[in-house]
């Protein structure tokens, strides 16, 4: 390309995205920042990868919704985080309804949705898929609100007080619960561990 | 707090990443969460403006949502358009509100806040009645019609006429991100031909000079650029396009 330095120089460099609040509050301004957000924790809550799509819409016409009631009395994210926290619990109670028990995504997953533009190996990948899987399947075991607490938590790197405001729970209930969720989390890594005495991927 | 153990951390840590979406989740889920807020906002829209201004503005809002959309879908330029989609919407939810408002000052509204120059008053009607033929290179502009007048206009094929520029005009943008230029500019120029100054002229010379660019004809882009910004000093496209051509550090 020889689109050369003048050039470069004689244009205006591109715009930073917005950052300003009034501009956060704009539908697509989230929706950008947080797509990636909504989608992997979707599918960290439990929602088969065949719903991912069906979800992810979902998450962002209630975001579209209810943006202009968005009080900011919490970060936009936790906010996302608590609609897309009810989304999966109804996306999860639907299949659980249509096929008589709980779905694992375990299972479900394409090996080329793992694909992505880290240019992993195909083994890399497939290390990482198992290490997803897994993860996926020992989060199955957790109640709903110890699953999105370690979720938003130990995943997520959101604080405790986030995490109270994404569920709706007083301080101390949060507290609570990811103490609990912790807890729960161990005995499934022990009961997985007592399962596969040859190793855990 | 008793804090996870360490094998407990690890797992958590293994299975961190993974999850996110792929490229070609974030377009699919894009073109289509995009559409349906926008047809909720449209929906909401026409049922708002039916009984005032009728089915023109109607046609005339959808016609405006589905440029704006096209405007994020043709350079990529999401986040920037998809904002100024959202600014589009809010303002033809308050053109609704006002049952006198006249179709071709929505369309002034909202491509002012686009980031465009204020088109000429009669670009969205000359838009909506656009003939499958070019049209003629100089031609008076119409004094603008009152909404009461607009109805009568002939515009029964107008949706279809901006739906087809549309889909031809994404047919370009596929052929770009297929890294297929001379295709893509090829398509561009014989819409040229085919549209004229169209609906989505704005678009369609953003996605020109990309592929100028791409096929390293720089002289044109340069050339291809100097005009765009002229006609388009504030476009929302114009950071997206210097920074498909503009090569830093070269």
């Amino acid at each position: 390309m020889t689109w050369s330095a003048e050039t470069a120089k004689t244009v205006d460099a591109p715009e930073p995205p917005p950052t300003a609040q009034p501009d956060e509050l704009l539908f697509a301004h989230v929706y950008e920042q947080h797509f990636d957000f909504v989608w992997r924790n979707l599918r960290r809550l439990g929602v088969p990868d065949a719903h991912i799509d069906d979800a992810t819409q979902d998450v962002f016409l209630v975001v579209h919704r209810k943006l202009s009631e968005f009080a900011g009395r919490s970060s936009v994210r936790t906010w996302v985080f608590g609609i897309l926290f009810r989304v999966a619990a109804d996306h999860r109670r639907a299949l659980r309804r249509k096929r008589g028990d709980a779905q694992s995504r375990a299972g479900d997953i394409d090996v080329q949705l793992l694909a992505d533009e880290r240019n992993q190996t195909p083994h890399d990948r497939f290390v990482q898929r198992e290490a997803v899987d897994f993860l996926h399947r020992l989060l199955d075991s957790l109640e709903d609100e110890q699953r999105a607490m370690l979720v938003m938590i130990e995943l997520e790197q959101l604080s405790v007080p986030e995490a109270a405001q994404a569920l709706g729970l007083r301080l101390n209930t949060a507290y609570a619960r990811l103490r609990a969720a912790r807890q729960a989390f161990e005995r499934a890594v022990k009961r997985a561990r007592s399962q596969s005495p040859g190793g855990m991927p | 707090m008793k804090e996870l153990s360490p094998e407990a951390r690890a797992i958590l840590e293994a299975g961190r990443y993974g999850d996110d979406p792929t490229p070609e989740d974030r377009a699919r889920l894009r073109a289509t969460i995009m559409r349906a807020t926008a047809m909720g906002a449209a929906v909401g829209v026409a049922l708002t403006a039916g009984n005032a201004a009728g089915g023109a503005l109607t046609a005339v809002k959808g016609a405006m949502v589905i440029k704006l959309l096209t405007v994020a879908a043709v350079v990529g330029a999401a986040s920037t358009t998809a904002v100024i989609a959202m600014r589009g919407q809010h303002v033809t939810h308050e053109a609704a509100r006002d049952s006198t408002a006249k179709a071709d000052t929505i369309a002034l509204e909202a491509a002012t806040l686009a980031g465009e120059e204020p088109p000429p008053t009669d670009m969205l009607s000359d838009a909506l009645a656009a003939p499958a033929t070019p049209p003629p290179t100089t031609h008076a502009p119409p004094p603008p019609l009152p909404a009461t007048h607009a109805a009568p206009r002939p515009r029964p094929n107008a949706a279809d006429t901006l739906e087809a520029e549309t889909n031809d005009l994404r047919e370009a943008q596929e052929a770009l991100r297929d890294h297929d230029a001379a295709r893509a500019l090829q398509l561009l120029d014989a819409q040229i031909a085919r549209y004229g100054r169209g609906a989505l002229e704005h678009e369609r010379a953003a996605a020109r000079i990309i592929a100028l660019c791409d096929l390293r004809r720089t002289s044109e882009a340069k050339k291809a650029l100097a005009r765009f910004r002229q006609a388009y000093p504030r476009s929302p496209l114009l950071p997206r396009v210097q920074a498909a051509c503009a090569v830093p550090n070269e």
